[in-house]
């Protein structure tokens, strides 16, 4: 009898204990940064426009904090700044990984991306974070809704990543020209 | 002074002669996985080194209460906890470690090494043993995992630790940073260390050679049975 009960009573409350501790550090660490302008976002904003106040486009009709993102897949944000005449994209896009590749595009007046920046990368370390370097972003700037992705050369050795971020820049600027009123007028 | 030389001994032993990565061999997937670059490995292998520590702490606080029948979930569940406290404290202060190192973080938790320290040295011995034991197999671990991301950095990426290296540069040799380069850099790493060890494969399957044999409670009878 002893032998039966002692030993799930013992992992009971193992688990019990270990449960409680994690939800006590969870509360203790984790901070919602969900429509908020975090020193992360900003720095990536004035990386790609320089510096300026930019604000996140927030859903008026909501109760809590939830940023507007026209109801794209893998949009998390749409920032402007004061002129509204610079809009940067904030999306997730699955490159080798799944919601690997987390940036920053930066939209101009025109619709074509000036500049990308990165949020996270969680690819491949050594072949897929390829796409973070200068060369390969600077092909990217001037990408418009005219622009044909086939012709914009992938990385070597970071093709999905490459595909990827040739993805989110078509997003970014088809958000941008669908929705050009909105985001100018907010 | 005798006690000394033993505390000592539990901690450097992890380090080269019963390095988990090189000699035991345990913990392969995260190390061909996330060695492409030495800074991934050192923190996979920090990270690592305070979960086998905080284990075995516990684990070896709690060794007189948890009953042998159950054993193995109680030293999961106690393994899963720090994991998932580390990877809320990575989260949160240091986003880029955390997602460089992705799944692999949570898969600390099914680790050959921790639960095998667990099951084999924690459960059995004190504190003080213990949390040596832990810091000298994570230090062990995070120095392979080092060794083997700067090997793959330098070659593969033509970079090391983020400065760039001058002529590999310019023309690196992707295939280290492939998976198969990974087993091609361990397999040389260990034929390295086997090399200056002076270790030679057993003329006959013994326990003698064999750098579990110390914790392992098998007869030589037991291992070698062909009905295993």
């Amino acid at each position: 009898m002893k032998n039966n009960i002692i030993p799930p009573l013992v992992l009971t409350i193992i688990c019990i204990v270990v449960s409680g501790l994690l939800v006590f550090a969870h509360n203790q660490t984790y901070v919602d940064t969900t429509g908020v302008m975090t020193d992360e976002l900003k720095a990536g904003c004035e990386d790609v426009f320089g510096k300026g106040e930019y604000e996140m486009l927030l859903d008026k009709n909501a109760d809590t904090k939830t940023p507007v993102t026209f109801d794209v897949d893998g949009v998390v944000s749409v920032i402007t700044d004061s002129t509204k005449e610079k809009c940067l994209v904030e999306i997730e896009e699955d490159g080798y990984s799944k919601g690997g590749l987390h940036v920053l595009i930066g939209v101009n007046k025109d619709g074509a991306v000036e500049g990308i920046s990165f949020i996270e990368c969680g690819e491949t370390p050594g072949l897929g974070t390829k796409v973070k370097e200068k060369s390969f972003l600077d092909t990217l700037v001037g990408f418009d809704t005219n622009t044909n992705p086939d012709d914009i050369d992938n990385v070597t050795s970071a093709t999905y990543s490459s595909k990827g971020m040739k993805s989110a820049c078509k997003k970014a600027v088809k958000l941008y020209s669908e929705h050009k009123e909105e985001i100018t007028n907010a | 002074m005798p006690e000394n030389k033993s505390s000592m001994h539990e901690f450097t032993k992890g380090l080269i002669k019963e390095n988990p990565t090189l000699v035991t061999l345990l913990g392969m997937c995260p190390t061909l996985a996330v060695t492409t670059m030495a800074v991934n490995g050192i923190g996979m292998g920090l990270a690592t080194t305070f979960v086998l520590v905080c284990s075995n702490i516990v684990i070896s606080l709690l060794k007189n209460v948890i009953p042998k029948a159950v054993r193995l979930p109680c030293f999961i569940v106690i393994i899963a906890g720090f994991v998932t406290l580390i990877s809320f404290i990575l989260q949160g202060y240091f986003p880029a470690l955390y997602s460089a190192l992705g799944i692999f973080l949570s898969l600390i938790t099914v680790n050959c090494i921790i639960l095998g320290r667990a099951e084999a040295f924690a459960s059995k011995n004190k504190l003080l043993p213990s949390i040596l034991d832990g810091l000298g197999m994570g230090l062990g671990f995070t120095l392979s995992l080092f060794v083997m991301g700067s090997l793959r950095e330098i070659f593969g990426s033509g970079s090391w630790l983020g400065f760039k290296i001058p002529v590999i540069s310019s023309n690196p040799v992707l295939i280290f940073i492939m998976p198969a380069g990974g087993f091609f850099v361990l397999g040389c790493i260990i034929a390295m260390v086997n090399k200056i060890a002076n270790r030679k494969p057993p003329a006959e399957i013994s326990c003698s050679n064999c750098p579990n044999a110390e914790m392992c409670g098998q007869t030589k009878e037991d291992c070698t049975r062909e009905d295993k």
